[in-house]
């Protein structure tokens, strides 16, 4: 990476601040992020300097609608602004910009969000840098892990894609022909009225541990490519038979073929996990054989399941010098900082968003952003 | 790591030299030089065969890896026996076994001068990367190839079977002549947008393996799909033709449209 | 100095804009149209994103009538797109029985 960062630094001034807001989708987050002069390396790592998350959670069954969202994040961001701020220990005016997430995502949330963006950045004098959520979770990847050009598997509640980097952009291999994966869980955990706190994906993860019998399921895989719904539809008819209140539904008993017991719904969640995770392994164990890589970097929500990383391992040791790579809760769910992050290194190229090209976007392709600090 | 996958695939075929041709995301893919059961077989190499076998993946759970296997290497065998019966160009399988996923076939394809199999993918790359030559990549020659890819791949779709995995590395090439290789998700369907979708996804392919010329080499593949969409040889080709290009721009729209939340 | 927010609505079939303001009543931060959806209260969950009470300071009262104003633009709006609503479903209705041209754009 020879891309010249600093040719916008301040002089006299040693180092880059920058402040995230993310709220495309139940999340809404703040980060604030400090870059050194100088090319991002082993020795010269971004700092996280806080990283503050408040999640609006429904009752168990409910979904997020877009309307309680948006209210959730307007009536949350200034409290959540301001711990990032006392945490920094930053004040608003040290900063060298204001990062947004400009979409992909949900129209109200993120319009939510970006009106405080705009309002800091008219307080503070700062300018404005729009941030495509994907690249926040995979430039915030590269950085935690250290891991220089894996091919990435994305996978959150709105998005499930397989991206390798290519000429400035980062180009999707693999994606889901219908659902995201997210979605896919989410959705299975209202069926079966399982809670939203801390996170559906998260209960359904726990159950799937107790879970044994494997109830058989269609595999979707087409291509390079995945589809979701049919699963779904599969697995909620089977819910709804075994566990539904319906009058004409005489609740029948599905028995394990081998050793006779009951499939009970911990079997329910381990069936739907083997399936799904091993269908995104395979389009990107797909990937990696068709861009000659060996290393996996797993961004999004749904990367902070111990299933899915424990698979994905499995499968790149089978490979030379395999390497997987994860990071945490703290970045792995939607936060804040990653739009800080890669947002400043937008900065650094001298990409800002003047005010009136802030609008923000539902449908905003990751492949649609020009990578303008990588030539590689 | 590849060692442990071939000490598996002698425990079925023991005493059966194997050299190892690729390593593909779900298949190994090896040479030998021992037909299974005949010593002059009736194919124009006598000395040379492929033998493609999928290994037990151990991410997956047994029952879904078994299923899989045993699935994919059924599908992919009928579906080979199927082309070679109309004529489309593809390996002919000598034997199969099921289960442990093995098909012994026909060996196609040739050396390029850098030691590579002549796979479409590996080839452009030659011209791309090795070579670096942009009149090479935008010759004639290329045009053809891939003008040829395009009627085959239309027999294919006029025949209403669908590849299932277009990419580069699944087209090889003998003298400019392309073969079809690898039907592990391959299917039969009449229907417009399974076929789109299969032109899809070797367009996406390509444009993610060959970036720089991509957009030339999938003009040139489209023309030879419409040009065998016209031939006297299929019924309402054009109409078919039609139907399919009308789903394909639907299917790239669709890419761009999916909504995507969080 | 006290400011008092407004906001203005204008559009083409609209012949004056339409001026918005908090009025004389008593306001507060708990607006009508800006609660938590009744779906999820009816599913047993509880309010936690409600807005802070206004606090009794210049800005607090400024907040409090902002609450107001973004009430009667809300109401407004919401009549406004069924009155929208009613009359492109009326479609064939109009067609028929009032003459109306159906190239004519609504």
């Amino acid at each position: 990476m020879t891309v010249d960062l600093d040719q916008y630094a301040k002089p006299g001034k040693g180092y880059y601040l920058a402040l995230g807001l993310e709220g495309s989708a139940n999340k809404l987050g703040v980060g604030i992020i400090k870059h050194h002069l100088g090319q991002l390396s082993s020795t010269n790592r971004a700092e996280v300097l806080s990283n503050v998350r408040d999640t609006y959670i429904t009752p168990p069954g409910e979904g997020f609608l877009p309307r309680d969202t948006a209210r959730h994040h307007r009536n949350w961001v200034v409290r959540i602004i301001k711990k990032a701020l006392v945490e920094g220990n930053v004040r608003g005016t040290d900063l060298d910009c204001i990062c947004f997430t400009q979409g992909p995502g949900m129209g109200a949330p993120l319009q939510s969000v970006v009106i405080a963006a705009r309002t800091l950045s008219q307080l503070w004098n700062l300018p404005l840098v729009g941030v495509n959520h994907c690249i926040g979770h995979i430039e915030m990847g590269r950085e935690i892990t250290g891991a220089h050009n894996p091919v990435v598997l994305y996978v959150s509640g709105g998005n499930t894609q397989v991206i390798a980097y290519s000429d400035q952009r980062y180009r999707i291999f693999g994606e889901t022909l219908d659902i995201a994966i997210g979605n896919c869980l989410d959705r299975f955990a209202r069926t079966l009225m399982i809670p939203n706190e801390p996170a559906p994906g998260y209960n359904i993860e726990q159950m799937a541990k107790k879970g044994k019998h494997l109830v058989s399921l269609p595999y979707t895989v087409k291509g390079m490519d995945l589809s979701m719904s049919g699963i779904l539809a599969n697995i909620d008819q089977i819910a709804k038979d075994l566990f539904g209140k319906a009058k004409q539904v005489k609740n029948k008993q599905l028995i394990d073929e081998e050793t006779g017991e009951p499939i009970t719904s911990e079997d329910l969640c381990f069936s739907l996990q083997e399936v799904l995770f091993s269908m995104l392994v395979e389009i990107t164990e797909r990937a990696l054989a068709h861009v000659n890589s060996n290393q996996v970097l797993i961004v999004g929500g749904v990367g902070s399941n111990e299933r899915l990383q424990e698979m994905m391992k499995l499968m790149i040791q089978d490979r030379k010098n395999g390497q997987i790579y994860a990071t945490d809760e703290r970045f792995c769910i939607d936060n804040g900082i990653m739009i800080a992050h890669a947002g400043l290194l937008s900065y650094r190229t001298g990409q800002t968003n003047d005010l009136w090209n802030t609008v923000c976007t539902q449908r905003f392709r990751t492949d649609e952003v020009f990578i303008k600090w990588r030539d590689d | 790591m590849t060692d442990h996958i071939i000490q598996q695939v002698q425990v079925h075929l023991p005493n059966i030299p194997l050299e190892v041709v690729s390593q593909g995301a779900e298949a190994l893919v090896f040479q030998t030089s021992v037909h299974p059961y005949y010593s002059k077989p009736c194919l124009p190499h006598q000395d040379k065969f492929i033998i493609k076998f999928r290994p037990r993946k151990p991410y997956r759970h047994p029952k879904i890896d078994a299923a899989i296997t045993k699935n994919r290497t059924i599908g992919e065998v009928k579906f080979m026996a199927k082309l070679t019966k109309l004529g489309i160009k593809a390996p002919s399988v000598i034997l199969a076994d099921f289960p442990n996923g093995i098909i012994w076939m026909e060996y196609l394809g040739k050396k390029l001068p850098n030691g590579d199999v002549s796979s479409l993918k590996n080839w452009l790359w030659y011209y791309e990367k090795v070579l670096a030559d942009e009149s090479l990549c935008l010759g004639s020659e290329v045009q053809q190839a891939c003008i040829n890819v395009g009627l085959l791949i239309g027999k294919l779709h006029l025949n209403d079977m669908i590849h299932g995995d277009l990419t580069s590395s699944n087209i090889l090439l003998e003298d400019s002549e392309p073969v079809l290789i690898d039907f592990g998700l391959s299917s039969y369907s009449g229907m417009a947008e399974d076929k789109a979708v299969d032109l899809y996804v070797l367009e996406r392919a390509m444009l993610s393996t060959h970036s720089k010329y991509s957009d030339h080499y999938v003009k040139w593949l489209l023309q030879g799909y419409e040009q065998i969409h016209g031939s006297k040889e299929f019924r309402s080709g054009g109409k078919k033709l039609v139907e399919t290009l009308r789903k394909l721009d639907e299917v790239r729209l669709r890419g761009r449209k999916r909504s995507m939340l969080g | 100095m006290s400011s008092v927010p407004t906001a203005t609505y204008g559009a083409p079939d609209v012949s004056e804009p339409i001026v918005f303001e908090p009025g004389q009543q008593i306001h507060t931060t708990n607006g009508r149209t800006t609660q938590i959806s009744d779906i999820v209260l009816k599913a047993g969950g509880e309010d936690r994103d409600k807005p802070t009470e206004a606090k009794d300071t210049a800005l607090g009262q400024l907040r409090a009538q902002l609450t107001t104003v973004q009430d009667k633009v809300n109401e407004f709006l919401t009549e406004r797109m069924k009155k929208e609503k009613e009359d492109k479903t009326d479609v064939e209705r109009r067609i028929l029985d009032d003459g109306v041209d159906e190239d004519d754009s609504d």
